[in-house]
């Protein structure tokens, strides 16, 4: 096991570096220059190329990306274009708000599609189980902006229980949690009923059956552990849309997080911001990915990772 | 000596059948047998012929739907399975009837212990001490042949 997670994180290490020349050359190709913006309107041409200058930008492509990297491993992701602060300060400000943003949804995900999927499956086809896979339907369909635009004008403006934006206590949670995370539950939901009614039916439920075991010791103890194992990689699979859906809730929800500095910085060209943020946030994916396949093994001994 | 004409389980026109969208499939078709204390008996048949439903049967493990004893009666020490409560079943399951399915691969749970399911049984019925029990047995028997070992004697101990 030890073996196996030194090996899966010394894999990330290409992974991590292919994301950063991505991001790079995405940056080379977007339109407009930066130094164009940040010398401001009726800037001089030469006023240009000395910025140019100074932020390095007249250097080789290549040249660029391998000091950029260099100076990345070190934590040094440059400074803001705008704040003149270094990069990875700003980011940490932003970060922890985005990850308590994003383990509240993954609870709710987590949490509320697993009890869904787990009453929809051991009451198949009962009230119960339809009105749970039709809002589960409209959990996948209805897209995360809306519903954080409706639960605001609902429960905020409407019912006045919960605040409109922002972030800091714990009712400042709820919306943006449950806007980000229904997809996910929704999905889960689905993926729980039908990974438990797939086990169900399989030879070692039915010698549970054999040794006299109460239905619920059959469901808990030897259904729901193998129904799990499909469900973990999807939960890994959400925490990653979670994080691109962080940028969409915070926005609606007016929440100072990482993905609404990454959609500022894009705004405002601040190339280092963008590329540090977009970093960041993959290093973040990446590192959720190892955690579910370590999770997967734990959960089912057979699976041969390496 | 034992006294052999001591019946213990008595089948009689036993018919399950399936009833499926191609029609109904009637997998046991009335099959009588009866067995004593103290005895053995196998049932042979071509694959296909019902053996593992009659056997199903008994323990009413038929899944329902689309299986569904049709007909017939179970008289175990007497009193009919089919007029059991599925909580009286529980009791019988495991402790007093027993069966070891086919196929270790897909019968056993893949994510436990093959020693820890097997003493689960006992332990269930017998209110033993954790673990004890299976993992004797399985020394005793050896490791990957006791599943094969052990489902011979228990098939031909319970059909
Ligand atoms: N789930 C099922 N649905 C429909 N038919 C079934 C089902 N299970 C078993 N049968 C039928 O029952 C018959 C007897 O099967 P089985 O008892 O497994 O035979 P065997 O003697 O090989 O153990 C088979 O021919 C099959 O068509
Ligand atoms: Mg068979």
């Amino acid at each position: 096991m030890f073996v196996f997670i030194i090996r899966r994180v010394l894999q990330t290490i290409p992974v991590l570096l292919g994301v950063s020349l991505v991001v790079f050359l995405i940056m080379q190709m977007v339109p407009g220059d930066p130094a164009t913006l940040l010398a401001g309107e009726g800037a001089t041409k030469e006023t240009i190329e000395s910025l140019r200058h100074e932020l390095g930008l007249d250097r080789p492509i290549l040249y660029q990306y391998v000091d950029y990297v260099l100076h990345a491993v070190q934590g040094d992701f440059g400074e803001s274009l705008r704040s003149s602060r270094p990069v990875l300060d700003e980011i940490m400000v932003r970060l922890p708000i985005t990850l308590e943003l994003a383990l509240a949804s993954i609870f709710i995900t987590v949490v509320l599609g697993m009890i869904a999927g787990i009453i929809s499956a051991t009451k198949q086809y009962s009230a119960a189980d339809i009105s749970i896979m039709i809002v589960a339907l409209l959990g996948i369909s209805l897209p995360s902006f809306w519903l954080g635009l409706m639960l605001i004008y609902f429960f905020s403006v409407n019912l006045q229980l919960f605040p409109v934006s922002g972030w800091g206590t714990f009712s400042h949670m709820i919306l943006p949690a449950i806007t980000l995370g229904a997809g996910g539950a929704a999905i889960v939901a689905r993926m729980t009923r039908s990974s438990m009614l797939e086990v169900v039916r399989q030879d070692y439920i039915r010698t549970a059956r054999a040794k006299g075991l109460k239905e619920h010791i059959i469901i808990y103890k030897h259904g729901l552990k193998n129904a799990l194992i499909p469900v973990i990689t999807v939960v890994g699979l959400q925490f990653g849309a979670l994080l691109g859906g962080t940028v969409l809730t915070e926005s609606v929800f007016a929440i100072n997080g990482l993905g609404r500095l990454i959609v500022d910085a894009i705004r405002t060209r601040d190339l280092p911001m963008v590329q540090g943020g977009v970093l960041i946030a993959s290093v973040i994916f990446v590192f959720m990915n190892l955690a579910v396949d370590v999770l997967y093994r734990y959960f089912n001994k057979r699976i041969d990772l390496n | 000596m034992k006294k052999v004409d001591e019946k213990i389980l008595e089948v009689k026109n036993l018919q399950t059948h399936f009833f499926t969208d191609e029609g109904t499939s009637k997998a046991v078709n009335g099959i009588s047998f009866s067995l004593n204390k103290g005895e053995t008996l196998g049932i042979v048949g071509e694959s296909g012929s019902g053996k593992s439903i009659t056997s199903l049967s008994l323990l009413r493990l038929i899944p329902s739907p689309p299986g569904k004893i049709a007909g017939g009666s179970i008289l175990f020490k007497g009193e009919d399975l089919l007029t059991k409560t599925e909580k009286q079943m529980r009791s019988i399951r495991g402790n007093e009837i027993s069966m070891i399915f086919q196929e270790p691969m897909t019968s056993l749970n893949p994510v436990y212990p093959a020693g820890e399911q097997i003493a689960e049984a006992i332990r269930l019925h017998q209110k033993l001490g954790k673990r004890k029990h299976g993992i004797k047995r399985l020394t005793c028997f050896g490791s990957s042949a006791s599943l094969h070992q052990k489902r011979g004697q228990n098939r031909s101990r319970m059909s």
